[in-house]
């Protein structure tokens, strides 16, 4: 009779001491790779990542590039993220094209989610961005109803291998699908220097007479807006993108207009995707992604302020 | 009957309740104590375990709310202090400089410099603009951005709406300045009217303080790192001013309850938002009307209090675990001797009269093991007395009968008879006959042992009157026995033996001078039967020897000796009954037999023996 | 028997239950041997040359990287100029268990909190660009600082505008009264850089036998908006008698540039700066510039780098790597002007 009672003892030790295991909790470490070089355009959603990992019990590694579009330095940090023991990885691809074989293959135990930038068809893992066929519409749109129908608009596209870029620029050709034939594409050679390709822009800006210049990412609006601000052409910049430069040079009347996406929630419910705390399909996810357009008059209502001026932590 | 039906139907439910009552009906004292102890160690313990509990939830609950709330105080406490000193910045630019000061000859900006350079940490800018909106002085940056009108800014017209009091607006972004660096700043505008004097003409003027909302938030988010749950700042009318989770709240990615509770009074209350149950307290903090909300999710008390209930249980178990080996322990040490007591007459029951009864334990085991003990030995004692007297009863019974027929008398009186018949002398034949046959019928008295006083007396006569023939008046009888004890009991056989001593020892060789007197009377409510005679007496040592030698065997007479007449007394009589014997060599003997005087009609049907 | 048995199995379950009492919260530390993980806090995110530096810390520790194939994962924050938060940042890497932290300090007297938690989880720390006083440094053999001798880009300010004075005082001295009149734009009230400069630049000067008057100062913060303002005021006041603008950094020399230039000054006076930021190169290369001082961004990073690295992997200094008393790393400081100008902007390109 004692002998069963030491072994009910026994049993009850063992649940108690399960029962305290779940306080020694684990802090997950979540990878978030993302392109170019400087975290400086990514600090929204970086806080976003870092807000939700934080109520989550998770901790952010953000890892950056040595440039912007090294496809072959971007698998590399991905395997050896994966290698560190990474709970997770959070993904702004640099090149949808040559990621999306890799990605496709990759048999990956931990979850992976692709930020801003997907990879497009059949893709294995979701992607969280705003409707980037849409922002590229609105910006189309907004030309069209405040600038006169004759003006000749200039499309900075470079970064065609994100698909992101891509699907803006599609979006902006279909609404101004009747004034094609106003349209000049400027490619920036990859992997160039920041002054050599200002000089390209200048020289186009230069030799072609436009009225508007459109670009369709954050590293092509910062460059058209070095390139004007040291030339004294007078040309309208429709950009998108929200880096602090490009929010003061909306300011101060050089950018006319900013569509921006509300990249905090982009990081925020990453995150949580990321980290399992909520499970929705691409569509869903993109309905929560905000975007907005913003000119000088308008930046700094209550909504605007909010997104163009984050707290920085 | 009721049983028997029960049987024949559920057997199998039975089986267990008859168990349950054989095990109750067992109700080993051990068990029930240690299952008494048990049951009120677990029922003891459960009670103060769930008070105990309860009281500490309670108390948790209230000390974390208490803490919570103290963590509010003082946080409030300092963004008083903040917001305090944000206004004397305000009230010293104003009453110490610009009020009595001609602005045109004494322009603000040494001591608004003086001011902001001393308050940096905290201001971002103090700025004094006219009706007009023109920026009179700033500090440290007066570069003023183009295109800006003052005169629309929200703290310039709600300046100007209230001039008695300084306005506070909810934080924004500071458009008025040029900035270097893309540098931004968050600020809180402290607006005021002032009265600006310019060649002693007055004009209404504005005086902006902005606060940087870094200080605001520093002091917010740190009183948010202690405790549970998570405190943030709105205004009256409900909008976030700061919460630690701002960004996502206006992302919409996260709900706060903040315009319900915009209409809470101050102090605690508790609010079901999201699915889940929190603790809110709020409080407004002075002069600018904004409101500090805590806010702890109940169930963060809850799971601190699981942990603690689970350990509670633990220890309880422990506790009871270990109560019941104790129990287990001290009712055996208690009960042990009970036990062994109750095996001890286990034995007894079995007829060991003979075994050690245990003696043990506690003083009132012992007591009932020595009583016990007494008993058995008094028991024993008593079974060895009935069973030596019942073997005395049947000897003696024995013994009477077999004097019931003795030959020799027999023989000798039947030869008498023969001659009385050969002599023709047929009626002391006839007599001496019937005189027989009626002895030997109270002789047998139906197998009877207790007879009438009156029968016995009567055997004797009878018995006498043969002997009389046969001895022919060598002797004198003499028989007085008072008639009141005629119906009292005696043991038949008594006086017929000592009358026969009485005549062979006594008188048989006194030539006819020979006195046999039989008397019977009653003495001190007893009964007493003397048989005396004057014959020659019983040497001393030879009366002792005639009570207690049972071996004497009589060449004469009916061969009862006198100690089992005095035996026989003794065994039917309980008491101080029996025989004695005086006598005096050449004088006489006389025999008393001493009875208890019980009535026949007292007694009750004796058995047969 | 079998009691003995009972009794010494309660006994081990009643002490070990108690044991088991404490609910703690295992915090899971770095295991990984081939990571390592470095913290950095600067005073302000706005500061240009901090910026800089920041670039080259990160720059550096990515080729680390492709060297080693080690991970070196920065952590860089700010502290928004508040002490208070730089604290609870160093507090925030210590209890993540990082490496080694670089700190950048908000208030240069007020160490003391960053450097007692540091040790108490023996984390080192390498304080960069705003020095803290000696005795702090002290207090424990695993801090370091790495800056500049601000004594020295002090002197070499007051050396350009020698250089000048020789080549042409006529020139300079507008008023022609054989003094200089000056205006000094100064950086933080208490950086030791402000302090410093400020005294040794215009010492420098008149050791040289020049005549020199203040007609102002004024506290910039190293805010190139807040000296615009500040020189607005004092070209309203002084106007054409300023003749030498000393700033403590280049980005006050740009804002009392862009003063100049918004009063559309016809005559400029001598403009000198420190730092040899990138904009400021381009302002000497147009001669808006007197001059500046090269503040050796990259040498310092690297020497941050070197230092921290070899901190987080427990190893030896590089043996080109000299400190000062065991802590200090001082970078020399270079004179910029308009002959090297152009060489400097391919330095920093690099």
């Amino acid at each position: 009779m004692s002998l069963i009672l030491v072994i009910i003892l026994g049993l009850f030790w063992v649940y108690y001491s399960m029962m305290t295991e779940p306080e020694i909790k684990e802090i997950r470490n979540v990878s978030v790779i993302i392109y170019g070089n400087s975290s400086e355009q990514w600090e929204n959603l970086s806080q976003g990542a870092e807000r939700a990992a934080k109520d989550l019990g998770a901790e952010v590694n953000l890892v950056t590039m040595s440039g912007d579009n090294d496809a072959g330095e971007q698998i590399g940090l991905i395997n050896r993220e994966i290698n560190n023991g990474a709970s997770a990885i959070m993904i702004a691809v640099c090149n949808s094209e040559e990621l999306r074989p890799y990605l496709n293959h990759l048999e990956s135990k931990i979850p992976i989610i692709m930020v801003e930038s997907g990879i497009m068809e059949n893709a294995k893992y979701k992607c969280i961005s705003s409707d980037n066929f849409e922002m590229g519409s609105l910006l189309a749109r907004h030309i069209l109803e405040n600038e006169d129908p004759k003006v000749k608009v200039a499309i900075i596209y470079d970064n065609e291998q994100r698909d992101s870029v891509v699907e803006r620029y599609e979006g902006f050709c279909e609404t101004f699908a009747e004034h094609e034939d106003r349209i000049v594409l400027w490619k920036r050679n990859e992997n160039e220097k920041s002054i050599e390709s200002m000089l390209y822009l200048q020289r186009e800006l230069t030799e072609e007479a436009v009225d508007i210049v459109v670009a369709l990412d954050n590293t092509a609006t910062e460059g058209i807006v070095d390139a004007v601000l040291n030339l004294n052409k007078s040309v309208k910049i429709y950009g998108i993108g929200n880096t602090d430069k490009a929010v003061s040079n909306l300011d101060n009347d050089t950018i006319t207009e900013l569509v921006y996406q509300n990249e905090f929630s982009i990081g925020y419910l990453g995150m949580q995707e990321v980290l399992g705390a909520v499970d929705m399909n691409e569509e869903e996810l993109q309905s929560l992604i905000e975007f907005r357009a913003v000119t000088k008059e308008d930046m700094y209502t209550a909504e605007n302020q909010k997104m163009l001026f984050p707290f920085v932590k | 009957m009721e049983y028997h039906h029960q049987n024949t139907g559920q057997i199998g439910k039975n089986k267990m309740s008859s168990r349950l009552a054989k095990a109750y009906k067992k109700r080993s004292i051990q068990l029930i104590i240690s299952i008494s102890f048990t049951a009120v160690a677990i029922v003891a313990m459960s009670f103060m375990g769930i008070v105990l509990y309860t009281q500490f939830a309670d108390n948790s609950k209230n000390m974390a709310i208490e803490s919570n709330k103290q963590l509010l105080d003082q946080a409030s406490w300092n963004l008083n202090t903040y917001i305090r000193s944000m206004m004397s910045v305000s009230d010293t630019m104003y009453y110490s400089v610009i009020k009595n000061r001609d602005l045109t000859y004494y322009p603000l900006n040494t001591e608004m410099n003086l001011l902001y350079e001393s308050n940096k940490d905290n201001l971002v800018s103090i700025v004094c603009v006219t009706e007009d909106g023109a920026v009179m002085a700033a500090a440290p940056v007066a570069t003023r951005k183009e295109s800006i009108d003052i005169t629309s800014k929200d703290w310039f017209i709600q300046a100007n709406k209230e001039i008695e009091n300084l306005h506070f607006s909810t934080p924004h972004v500071q458009n008025l300045f040029e900035n270097s660096n893309y540098r931004y700043y968050w600020v809180v505008s402290l607006s005021r009217s002032v009265e600006l004097t310019n060649i002693g003409r007055i004009r209404r003027g504005v005086l902006l303080v902005d606060m940087n909302f870094n200080g605001i938030e520093q002091l917010l988010s740190k009183a948010n790192e202690k405790g549970n749950g998570y405190m943030y700042l709105m205004d009256q009318n409900g909008e976030i001013i700061y919460h630690p989770n701002q960004q996502a709240i206006y992302s919409n990615l996260v709900e706060e309850n903040n315009l319900e509770a915009a209409d809470y009074e101050d102090g605690s209350h508790i609010e079901r938002f999201s699915g889940e149950e929190r603790v809110v307290i709020i409080k407004t903090v002075g002069y600018t009307g904004w409101k500090l909300v805590s806010v702890t999710p109940v169930k963060e008390f809850a799971i601190n209090l699981n942990q603690i209930r689970f350990f509670t249980v633990m220890v309880g178990v422990v506790t009871i675990v270990l109560i019941l080996f104790g129990n287990i322990f001290i009712s055996s040490k208690v009960t042990g001797p009970i036990r062994k007591l109750e095996n001890s007459i286990k034995y007894l029951e079995d007829g060991n009269l003979d075994m050690d009864i245990y003696i043990g334990g506690t003083h009132e085991i012992r007591h009932l093991g020595r009583t016990i003990t007494s008993m058995v030995n008094q028991m024993r004692k008593l079974m060895d007395e009935m069973v030596t007297e019942q073997q005395e009863k049947r000897k003696s019974a024995l013994d009477a009968l077999q004097s019931q027929i003795n030959p020799h008398f027999l023989y000798n009186t039947l030869d008498s008879v023969v001659w009385m018949v050969e002599s023709e002398r047929y009626q002391e034949a006839i007599s001496m006959v019937t005189a027989l046959a009626s002895l030997f019928r109270i002789s047998l008295s139906k197998g009877k042992n207790v007879i009438s006083i009156r029968d016995e007396i009567a055997h004797a006569k009878y018995y006498l009157e043969i002997q009389k023939v046969r001895y022919k008046n060598k002797f004198n009888i003499n028989i007085d026995v008072d008639p009141n004890i005629e119906d009292c009991c005696t043991i038949k056989l008594i006086v017929q033996p000592i009358l026969e001593n009485a005549i062979y020892y006594g008188v048989e060789h006194m030539d006819g001078d020979g006195e046999i007197t039989l008397r019977g009377y009653e003495k001190d409510s007893e009964v007493f039967i003397e048989v005396s005679d004057n014959g020659m007496g019983i040497p001393k040592d030879t009366i002792d020897l005639l009570l207690t030698d049972d071996t004497r065997a009589h060449k004469r007479g009916s061969g009862i000796g006198l100690r089992n007449i005095d035996q026989r007394i003794k065994l039917y009589f309980k008491g101080d009954y029996g025989l004695s014997i005086k006598s005096e060599l050449d004088e006489g003997t006389i025999v008393t037999i001493h009875l208890p005087r019980i009535y026949m009609k007292d007694t009750k049907e004796e058995k047969k023996v | 028997m079998k009691k003995r048995i009972m009794i010494l199995a309660m006994i081990l379950i009643i002490l070990l239950s108690g044991c088991n009492n404490g609910f703690g919260i295992v915090k899971q530390k770095q295991e990984e041997k081939n990571s390592i993980k470095i913290g950095v806090s600067i005073y302000d995110e706005y500061d240009t040359f901090i910026s800089d530096m920041v670039s080259e810390l990160k720059e550096w520790s990515k080729k680390k990287e492709r060297e080693t194939g080690i991970t070196i994962m920065i952590d860089v924050v700010s502290a928004g100029q508040s002490q208070l938060t730089q604290n609870d940042q160093i507090a925030r890497f210590a209890d993540q268990g990082y490496d080694v932290v670089c700190v950048n300090l908000v208030d240069r007297t007020d160490a003391t909190v960053i450097i007692d938690k540091a040790k108490s989880v023996d984390m080192p720390v390498v304080f960069f660009n705003r020095e803290l006083v000696e005795e702090d440094l002290e207090r424990w053999d695993k801090l370091y600082y790495v800056g500049a001798i601000a004594q020295q880009s002090g002197e070499m300010q007051g050396k350009i505008v020698v250089d000048e004075l020789k080549k042409d005082f006529g020139a300079i001295d507008r008023s022609g009264d054989g003094e200089i009149q000056y205006v000094m734009l100064e950086g933080e009230a208490g950086h030791q850089d402000a302090l410093v400069r400020t005294q040794s630049s215009i010492g420098y000067v008149v050791e040289e036998g020049y005549e020199v008057k203040k007609l102002g100062d004024e506290i910039a913060n190293w805010n190139r908006a807040q000296a615009m303002t500040k020189m607005n005021a004092l070209l309203k006041k002084y106007s054409n008698q300023i003749e030498v603008i000393f700033a403590n950094d280049d980005d006050m020399a740009l804002g009392a540039i862009d003063a100049l230039e918004y009063y559309k000054f016809k005559k400029w006076p001598l403009i000198v700066g420190v730092n040899g930021t990138e904009e400021a190169l381009e302002m000497v290369k147009t001669k808006k510039m007197a001059g500046t001082v090269y503040n050796d961004f990259k040498g310092q990073a690297e020497a941050i780098m070197k230092i921290a690295y070899a901190c987080a992997r427990k190893e030896a200094f590089p043996d080109d790597m000299k400190l000062t008393n065991e802590k200090y790393i001082y970078l020399p400081y270079k004179i910029i002007t308009y002959e090297n100008a152009q060489q400097y902007i391919i330095i920093r390109e690099d």
